[in-house]
């Protein structure tokens, strides 16, 4: 029934944002509401269209198979460093993250003593940057709020 | 082969350790919470060398824009209050803001630990060179006789541009159409290429610009001393004293020494005569409002802008 | 004439020399750092500079804003992530080049082009900078309004085969263009009470998010490597990314008067001009369908168009103290602060400062070509080294790094990351990035075009003639239509004459 079930799942979901956008340009001023009603109703239009043609036809998207395990951990250790740059620091936290995504993307198929050499340099990299950064273009790098605590 | 890994590693540490020792920082932290080029920008970088002249130290410029200068204001009180770090700050921004704005602003205007104001930009009215107009009087007979016809360049909405089209309007019972741009740049090209018939901005334009604008009237108590041609306001009858002042404040942790130490530096740089006239020549008045001043002046500035935001139906 | 020969043989004065040189140097660095933009660059100079004479302070500043151009297709190509805002139409077949194996191919065009078109748009400054200046006075709002028009007509040659989903992306650029306070109205739009989204989406952490972040996860999930290596090795194929430069030797010029045009226009910088040069080259090529899998075409299209927008910025800077782009914000700070007026004056009582600063600017063009092809080889070559284990590792901190130098806030790097796994999400689903990020930076411009154009025209009396009743809005129209309706024509043209 459905050929491409990409195309109408993402129909419906711009049909709902469309809904919703027409609802935020409803409590605007005149001149700041054109373009938003404008274009969301081109946007609603074309959704509809995108339905419709996702019952005739499949325009197919490359996609090779996943490996989610290692995506999944990827995306924790890398939200995980931000959340944690300014609480635990900057160099701290970097190294951390970084030699942790190491080990991610390693996984099981790479020797103890290549994981080993890629950290010691990765984490040379990470060092290099870090004071080019902060003494060279002079950019506030977070110095780590919990680690101020620990000083108080 | 190992000769050369061996050599880069050494190549790196070498250069880790240079990196940590050159520039460990020291001086002061200047944080604008605006792009760079602006007009906070470039005083605060005329400042820098007086800065270093006198207390031997230096003056570090940051930037943290958006929201008009709210992502930095909002930001202001989680700085270290020790006295290395202050933030610029503008009026009316910091009032007008939360005015408009309420919550989304981000921050009160009391969360704002002001310091001191040291120049402030005074509102003008500019036409271009080749204008037929050539006084205020002159612009708004036009207005009188062409009711909306005459158009207005200026940056933003309900900034201090649009404001002072809308004094002028009430003053001299006038109907004209401002058109907003983004940014002053945006505003003065438009009256360059004539695609407006003036523009509501600031003195600094006439600066930058020289020959190719007009400055008609200019919203200072007395007459600017790099332009003793262009009558104020006032003068010409019109109450309009406005315009955008610039100064500095701490984070609300900084002891009331340190708020005083930083009011006395800026107010002894203003009081160079070679940093006067850097300024007055860029179209900037110089003025010295300290620490010690500075309560009374925000609740001036404060009742004020209230008064033209409820004029606006800004508030009830 | 005489004082002018005297001008070029101060800019070759020893400390001009090597300010241009560690200018370049500098700029191409930094620009290869995604986060790290050319205005970054020139605004960390600018202290610098005071210390120095006018001319040379120019100069250096001059040298970083067009090395860091240049080095914004390093990362363009080699991992898909705009270094600078100009470089983004690189990505489009720099990085399929890269993919392919021609990843030194796509370096040294990039490197030509950019000397190509930076000289180009000196040699316009130079030559044609008061009437240029005159030109960009003549575009109002209304003008401004057609050009984005324009420029977002483009989608349909951006889009790969699937119209509907490439219209539906470029609908949502447009709508990102407007979250934050509107120009007109001064209403605060979309921001769900974020007052980060106050000043609407910062451009660079969405590009890094939209681009790099689903090459990361990619990277990640599947097998095998990062870029193809090629097997003829060594020398970076000079002598063949050379003649492929040659026999384009008409698309390269015609890439470089796009972005000279496109930087006269304040308001309008390399991003726009990269986007309307790729756009221009791909609908007029006998190559089409093989730009965005890596045509050498496109690339030259977008590095000339990117690198002539800074000899093109500095009109409307110099002549009318108005930035043409955000970097020439920066440096008209800079001169401010040194008691230099822009304008008529400049060219005339102060011209020696001009010239010396035109001729700097111009050796640090050339010099760019020997160091870019130099320093990209060694970037090259180092990066196909690095095993995919580090480098995964390394591309994520120099995100995270770069998007937060941007503002000095944290919030933009969450916000480069969740635009990363939406953009992952939307590749998934079939939607790309071009059309997105087309409709993210024309957005504004259309929107302020047409509201502005609106106001002035009914004060005026008639907003219909304000509209189009102007000669270069009316050229403008004439060409939306052409290329809207061209492509279409052509086709039921070539079908009824086949029979």
């Amino acid at each position: 029934m459905i050929k491409d079930l990409t195309s109408f799942i993402s129909g419906i979901c711009l049909i709902i944002l469309s809904v919703i956008l027409f609802h935020e340009a409803n409590q605007l001023s005149p001149f700041a509401s054109v373009f938003p009603y404008a274009i969301t109703s081109v946007l609603l239009l074309l959704s509809v269209l995108l339905i419709f043609r996702s019952f005739k036809i499949e325009i197919k998207v490359e996609k090779e198979n996943v490996d989610t395990v290692k995506i999944f951990l990827l995306i924790i250790v890398f939200f995980a460093w931000i959340y944690f740059l300014e609480r635990t620091g900057f160099v701290l936290t970097s190294l951390i993250a970084f030699n942790l995504l190491i080990l991610v993307n390693s996984g099981l198929s790479v020797g103890i003593k290549k994981i080993a050499l890629f950290m010691i340099f990765g984490s040379i990299f990470v060092l290099l940057l870090y004071f080019g950064f902060k003494n060279l273009l002079l950019v506030p790098l977070p110095e780590g709020l919990w680690l101020r605590d620990l000083q108080n | 082969m190992k000769l050369n890994t061996f050599f880069k590693k050494f190549l790196a540490v070498i250069s880790l350790l240079a990196l940590t020792f050159t520039s460990a920082n020291a001086g002061v932290t200047n944080i604008i919470p605006f792009g760079p080029g602006g007009e906070s920008d470039v005083t605060a970088r005329m400042q820098q060398p007086y800065y270093k002249d006198i207390y031997n130290d230096d003056i570090v410029v940051q930037y943290k824009p958006g929201g008009g200068g709210s992502v930095g204001w909002s930001s202001l009180n989680s700085e270290k209050g020790d006295g290395s770090v202050i933030m610029g700050v503008n009026l009316p921004h910091i009032i007008m803001q939360p005015i408009a704005k309420g919550d989304k602003a981000g921050y009160k205007t009391e969360d704002i630990n002001v310091f001191s104001f040291f120049h402030y930009t005074p509102d003008a009215i500019l036409v271009e060179a080749s204008s037929p107009y050539n006084s205020l009087a002159e612009l708004i007979d036009f207005a009188k006789k062409n009711p909306g016809k005459l158009t207005f360049s200026g940056s933003g909405t309900y900034s201090a541009n649009h404001l002072l089209t809308i004094s002028l309007n009430q003053k001299a019972n006038i109907k004209t159409t401002y058109v907003p741009f983004k940014g002053t740049g945006a505003a003065v090209q438009a009256l360059l290429g004539k695609q407006v018939v003036a523009e509501a901005g600031y003195s600094t334009v006439a600066a930058k610009q020289g020959s190719k604008v007009r400055m008609l009237a200019v919203a200072s108590e007395s007459r600017l001393p790099a332009y003793p041609d262009v009558p104020t306001f006032k003068e010409l009858g019109f109450d309009i004293v406005s315009g955008a002042y610039r100064g500095y404040a701490l984070p609300k942790s900084a002891s009331a020494a340190t708020v005083k130490e930083w009011s006395d530096r800026i107010m002894k740089i203003n009081s160079d005569p070679k940093f006067k006239k850097q300024m007055e020549d860029g179209a900037f008045v110089v003025v010295n409002i300290g620490h010690d001043q500075i309560d009374d002046f925000m609740k001036q500035q404060q009742a004020a802008n209230e008064a033209i935001a409820k004029e606006l139906g800004l508030i009830k | 004439m005489a004082s002018l020969f005297a001008d070029f043989l101060s800019s070759l004065s020893l400390i001009n020399l090597g300010l241009a040189f560690s200018g370049v140097l500098a700029g191409i660095i930094i620009g290869a750092l995604p986060g790290l933009s050319a205005t970054m660059a020139v605004a960390i100079l600018v202290p610098f500079t005071f210390a120095l004479e006018p001319s040379s302070g120019l100069i250096v500043l001059g040298a970083i804003y067009t090395g860091a151009i240049f080095g914004g297709s390093w990362s363009a190509i080699l991992i898909n992530t705009p270094g600078t805002p100009s470089a983004v139409a690189t990505t489009f077949d720099g990085y399929p080049l890269a993919k392919k194996g021609d990843g030194d191919l796509a370096m040294s065009i990039s490197c030509m082009s950019s000397f190509v078109g930076g000289i180009i748009g000196v040699i316009c400054l130079a030559l044609f900078a008061p009437p240029l200046a005159s030109v960009s006075l003549m575009f109002g709002p209304t003008e401004y309004f057609w050009l984005a028009l324009l420029g977002l007509t483009l989608i349909s040659t951006l889009s790969e085969g699937d119209n509907i989903k490439s219209l539906i992306g470029a609908c949502i650029g447009l709508l990102m263009s407007m979250i934050g306070v509107a120009v007109v109205g001064g209403d605060v739009r979309m921001t769900w009470n974020i007052s980060f989204l106050n000043s609407g989406i910062e451009i660079v952490s969405a590009m890094i998010g939209l681009f790099c972040i689903p090459v990361i996860l990619d990277l990640t999930s599947m097998k095998g490597k990062h870029l193809g290596e090629n097997e003829t090795p060594k020398s970076l194929r000079l002598k063949e990314s050379f003649l492929i430069m040659f026999a384009k030797k008409f698309e390269a010029v015609r890439g470089a008067l796009i972005g000279t045009f496109v930087g006269i226009l304040p308001g309008a910088g390399g991003s726009i001009a990269s986007i309307v040069s790729y756009g221009e080259a791909k609908r007029t090529s006998k190559n089409k369908e093989n730009f965005g899998k890596g045509e050498p075409e496109g690339l030259i299209a977008s590095e000339t168009a990117n690198n002539a927008t800074v000899g093109g910025g500095f009109v409307p800077t110099l002549c009318l103290g108005i930035p043409g782009t955000p970097p020439d914000a920066v440096i008209l700070g800079a001169l401010l602060v040194q008691g230099i007026r822009t304008g008529d004056t400049l060219f005339t009582q102060q011209s020696s400062i001009v010239y010396t600063f035109i001729f700097g600017l111009l050796l640090a063009t050339i010099m760019m070509l020997p160091l870019g092809l130099l320093m990209g080889r060694y970037a090259y070559k180092s990066l196909l080294k690095v095993p995919k284990q580090v480098l995964i590792p390394i591309i994520i901190f120099l995100t995270i790094i770069g998007s937060y130098s941007i503002q000095n806030n944290i919030l933009n790097v969450y916000f480069m990351f969740f635009f990363g796994l939406i953009g992952w999400v939307l590749n998934r689903s079939g939607f790309r990035a071009s059309p997105i990020v087309l409709g993210l930076v024309l957005g504004q411009i259309a929107e302020q075009g047409f509201v502005q154009a609106y106001i002035i025209g009914s004060a005026q009396g008639s907003v219909v003639a304000n509209y189009f009743a102007r000669p270069i809005s009316f050229v403008l129209v004439l060409l939306i239509i052409m290329s809207l309706f061209f492509p279409a024509l052509k086709k039921i043209y070539k079908k009824r004459f086949s029979k």
